[in-house]
């Protein structure tokens, strides 16, 4: 996948800032530095006076100060100047008519003048700009805009602006939003970036109407309260229910970095009580690589993010994680104990389903070398205390040695690993049932199981290469493999309950696992051998894979006894066939498709295929065609598309065609101009479990160069895949 | 029919001894690319002063992504995505392959029941996507490296 | 009065009826505080007895200037003109006068003994602008005297 840079935001302006002087960019000057005046004409008066005259340039260091005339006082290091006062250094530029500059202490005082801030592609004018010793600029009854001079398609009006270069931060105040010269927005106080240090700043207005809320108005805040702490706040209006405040606090230190997220919607007229969500999330990095991470959350009421969440990614949530995670990383090995307890908001989950608590889940996993040979050893030890609510709870060990080597040259390779896998329950309330095939919920009754099993495994493989189609650069490979696994049988696990233990979705990497099962509750019994082909047309120079493809298919020898509950012995000799192409012949174009074809029932029990046509980061088109059988069947088109350099269009369609109802609909119109963008969207979705239809309409004003935490249309694009945006990092 | 065994990477002489710089030295990650690169003219050394050039995997990890839901809004298939910034510098410190980023994906269904289970399951299937990618990451450092001792 | 004035020469040559004498080869002028070289100067006297002025040029005119109480200051200039009756010195081409933590290079300087007046013009073409440079230092006091 190639990375989308973000286009050049300034692109519709014209050139503009005026080429900045090479010299005035770098370190301020400081008492040491010389300085240089050009003039037309020079005059000492007296002892300590120098008048120059004609197109004047006085320069220390980096900073270069310009004008008709200057009256320069050796002894204060000061500067009185008239006529086309120009002051730059790095990225500030002041103007005026009159000025006076003090160079020793970088402080100064402009009448009438004007500013640019050089980087942010933005100026403005103020009645009075002062440069204060601890470089900041002052400016009173001031405009400020990102548009190109003589454009003003958005201007902001102050009574005071303060820019403090060293936070890289402004912060207005008494504040008036002219958007085309109407006023559509007044602040009492607002701060916004001045640099590129941090996404922050004064956010954008969003205004829309949807179905189920009525009117919304959102109000994003910034205020970078220190460097090392900032907090958004974001009152979220609907005319329908009222208004709900979101807040998001970052906080960093040396050893902790925090964000602590709190929404409180007193008084939701719909739901009829206050609702409140929080989540508090920390690393602290403790010495030798310890780490603490914790990430606390809560939701009022199981509904919340369907009617609060924004966006169709807010109904997908079905469980709040809470965890308290201590671990240790070392070259040696890795040591992770973690707390966790799950909120479940998803009212359809009944309680025999709720997820167990680990408290804790305890693993030491190590990789270790054994001695110069090319053998190493992997040793995993686990050990889970899982609890629930009337419901069997259990302590488990698990342990999972296993010594392995990968002999070969690139083009072949031989991998012999031989392990063993020793699993003890502690159950607590749990009894055999009546016909002995399961266990029972049974208070005060305890049971214990421990079983121990050998894993054998044997993957080897070629890499045969030759020249594609006769051309220099093109090489093609063929990439036969073969896995063979045998794993005895133990059915007294089968007795076991479900904790944490799931079948894995059969997919193309199956072939080559040890176990079909995830979660130390089962482990699949095997006597099989998984066999695929692969071919790649690679280009040598640039290393990329144009074209690649694969095959597979596991044939056992025999039939699969363990299980979880209610599932039968397994007994066909052939898993699916399963296939995986992937072609990215251009830099602008690649696909890709997965296909499992069961060979019994003769008929694909899954299928998927994506286009991707994106010759620009700004210009993509996705088709997607994504089936298993008797469960999913949807069509996912997505595009965004610019039609002329300012206008660009863009939406979603995702419809299941077995159903034939449209999971989410949406469609967008973007216009933007060299300072500003205005974006009008319509999204039509299934936002709740009942199948309910939300359509909402919003307009969205982005004034470019205030700053911005990107905009919804921005995220929902994202990698150019239409997901849906809810990403969690592991 | 014209087909025979890859041979080993061919590196520039700048990358004769490869030192690999990895959060995880015993990892699959490191131990596979030690094995893919430690082959014909190229050798692999614990020692990092006595490398020519050092192999920094700068940043590697698994996130997921709900791709598709269902009419009653549940998830049903995630993307498990795998992505590799690595750059490979010389001894002083000049760059011999500029740092790239490599992503590689595989989407599973999911079950909206059982978080447990499938937070195991993704860990499960980013790792076999790491084993995967190895062989492409020493695929592209073979074409720049060499790309970039040709210029 | 030019009482005070001093020159050496390889040669000299007068013309009394134009009252204009001239002096070549290593010439040194020792005037007040101004102490001047130059490969050739031409004096002109306003009336028998009383000179008007002297004009000097070199390879180039070399000037050190050291007040009672200011700065030694040291100038030179491809052509130099000095009117006795105000005192004051005239310097062209490329002149540059250079006093501790101060320089100053332009095209035309003209020096007023009285008041240490200083007065700067630039040339025709664009190298030759007025430029000043400052040192600035710790001890970034001057020491009077406005260069």
């Amino acid at each position: 996948q190639i990375e989308a840079e973000e286009p050049e935001p300034w692109r519709l302006c014209p050139t503009w800032p005026p080429e900045r002087p090479p010299e005035t960019v770098g370190p301020a000057p400081d008492h040491g530095t010389p300085v240089t005046v050009d003039a037309d004409s020079s005059e000492g008066i007296g002892e300590q006076y120098f008048r120059y005259q004609g197109d004047v340039i006085m320069r220390q260091g980096t900073r270069q100060l310009r004008a008709e005339e200057i009256l320069y006082d050796i002894q204060a290091n000061a500067a009185e100047m008239r006529g086309e006062v120009d002051f730059i250094q790095n990225d500030l530029a002041l103007s005026g008519e009159q000025a006076r500059f003090d160079l020793d202490s970088d402080s100064g005082e402009f009448q009438q003048g004007g500013f640019r801030l050089l980087d942010r592609h933005a100026r403005g004018d103020a009645s009075r700009l002062r440069r204060t010793a601890d470089n900041r600029t002052l400016m009173d009854d001031l405009m400020f805009t990102t548009c190109a001079p003589g454009n003003r398609d958005w201007e902001l009006h102050a009574r005071e602006m303060e820019l403090d270069h060293e936070a890289g931060r402004g912060t207005a105040r008494h504040m008036r939003l002219d958007f085309k010269r109407v006023p559509i927005f007044y602040s009492p106080w607002v701060s916004f970036p001045i640099d590129e240090s941090r996404k922050s700043g004064f956010l954008f207005p969003d205004f829309g109407r949807s179905s189920r809320h009525g009117t919304e108005v959102v109000l994003p805040w910034y205020w970078n309260i220190r460097p090392n702490l900032d907090m958004t706040l974001t009152p979220h209006h609907r005319s329908e229910r009222g208004t709900q405040l979101r807040t998001e606090t970052r906080y960093l230190t040396a050893t902790t970095r925090g964000t602590l997220d709190v929404e409180y919607h007193p008084d939701d007229k719909l739901f009829g009580d206050d609702r409140y969500y929080y989540r508090y999330r920390q690393r602290t990095d403790l010495p030798a690589n310890w780490r603490i991470n914790a990430n606390v959350q809560r939701a009022s009421d199981p509904d919340y993010f369907l009617d609060l969440g924004s966006g169709p990614g807010g109904r997908t949530r079905t469980h709040l994680p809470q965890s308290l995670t201590i671990s240790q990383r070392t070259p040696w090995y890795r040591f992770q104990s973690r707390f966790r307890i799950f909120q479940t908001i998803d009212d359809a989950i009944e309680d025999s389903r709720l997820p167990y608590r680990e408290m804790p889940d305890m693993r030491l996993d190590s990789d270790l070398p054994i001695g110069r040979s090319p053998f190493h050893a992997e040793l995993h030890h686990r050990f889970t205390r899982l609890e629930r609510a009337d419901s069997i709870e259990a302590d488990r060990l698990h342990l999972h040695p296993r010594v392995t080597g990968r002999f070969g040259t690139p083009g072949w390779f031989l991998q012999p690993a031989l392990g063993g896998q020793y699993t003890r329950h502690e159950l607590s309330n749990a009894a055999i049932n009546d016909d002995g095939d399961g266990l029972v919920f049974s208070p005060g009754e305890d049971l214990s199981f421990s079983r121990s099993t050998p894993i054998f495994s044997l993957d080897s493989g070629l890499i045969l290469e030759r020249p594609f189609a006769g051309t220099a650069n093109l090489r093609q490979t063929l990439e036969p493999r073969l896995f063979y696994l045998y794993v005895p049988a133990d059915e007294e696990q089968n007795l076991l309950p479900r904790f944490d233990t799931r079948e894995i979705d059969f997919t193309f990497a199956s072939l080559f696992m040890e176990d079909r099962f995830v979660g130390p509750d089962r482990l699949g019994d095997a006597n099989r051998v998984g066999m695929a082909l692969t071919s790649r047309i690679l280009d040598r120079d640039s290393g990329r894979s144009l074209l690649s493809g694969s095959l597979g298919q596991i044939h056992h020898f025999d039939d699969r006894e363990v299980r979880l509950r209610g599932g039968e012995t397994a007994t066909e000799a052939r898993s699916e066939l399963v296939a995986e192409v992937q072609a990215a012949p251009t830099d602008s174009f690649s696909a890709r498709t997965t296909l499992l074809w069961d060979p019994d029932d003769r008929q694909t029990s899954r299928s998927a295929i994506q286009f991707q046509y994106r010759p620009e980061p700004r210009k993509v088109i996705n088709i997607g065609y994504r089936n298993r059988r008797n469960r999913l069947d949807q069509a996912d088109v997505s595009f965004a598309w610019p039609i002329t350099e300012r206008i660009r269009v863009f939406g979603r369609w995702n419809h299941s065609l077995e159903d034939d109802e449209t999971l989410d609909r949406f469609a967008g119109l973007e216009y933007e101009s060299c300072c500003w963008a205005l974006r009008f969207t319509s999204r039509r979705y299934i936002y709740n479990r009942d199948g309910d239809l939300d359509r909402n309409f919003m307009i969205q004003l982005e004034l470019k160069g205030l700053g911005g935490v990107g905009n919804p249309v921005r995220e929902f694009l994202g990698e150019g895949i239409m997901g849906y945006g809810y990403r969690e990092f592991d | 029919c014209g087909w025979q065994l890859r041979g080993a990477p061919q590196l520039p002489e700048e990358m004769a001894v490869i030192y690999i710089d990895s959060g995880d030295p015993h990892g699959p990650l490191a131990r596979e690319l030690r094995r893919l690169l430690d082959s014909g003219d190229s050798r692999v050394s614990w020692d990092r002063e006595e490398a020519t050039a050092i192999l920094r995997v700068l940043e590697s990890g698994s996130s997921r992504e709900v791709l598709s839901v269902n009419l009653r809004g549940r998830p049903e298939e995630l993307r498990v995505i795998y992505h590799i910034e690595f750059d490979v510098r010389d001894r002083d410190g000049n760059t011999l392959v500029e740092r790239q980023r490599m992503v590689l994906n595989r989407d599973i269904s999911t079950d909206a029941e059982d978080p447990l289970g499938i937070s195991q399951e993704t860990r499960r299937v980013a790792r076999s996507l790491e084993e995967e990618i190895v062989q492409s990451v020493v695929l592209r450092i073979e074409a720049l490296a060499r790309a970039d001792a040709r210029e | 009065d030019s009482e005070e004035l001093e020159i050496d020469a390889d040669h000299w040559e007068v013309d009394g009826r134009e009252g204009i004498s001239i002096y070549e080869g290593n010439v040194v002028i020792r005037h007040k505080e101004l102490l001047i070289k130059a490969d050739r100067a031409v004096f002109t006297e306003r009336e028998p007895g009383v000179f008007e002025k002297a004009e000097m040029t070199g390879s180039p005119v070399t000037l050190v200037i050291t007040p009672e109480d200011g700065p030694r200051t040291e100038g030179e200039a491809e052509f130099m003109r000095y009117r006795f009756e105000d005192e004051v010195l005239l310097m062209e081409g490329t002149a540059r006068l250079k006093r501790p933590r101060q320089t100053l290079s332009a095209e035309s300087i003209e020096y007023t003994i009285p008041g240490e007046r200083i007065r700067a013009q630039r040339g025709e073409d664009d190298e030759g602008r007025v430029r000043t440079r400052f040192e600035r230092g710790e001890d970034s006091e001057q020491q009077g005297g406005g260069a």
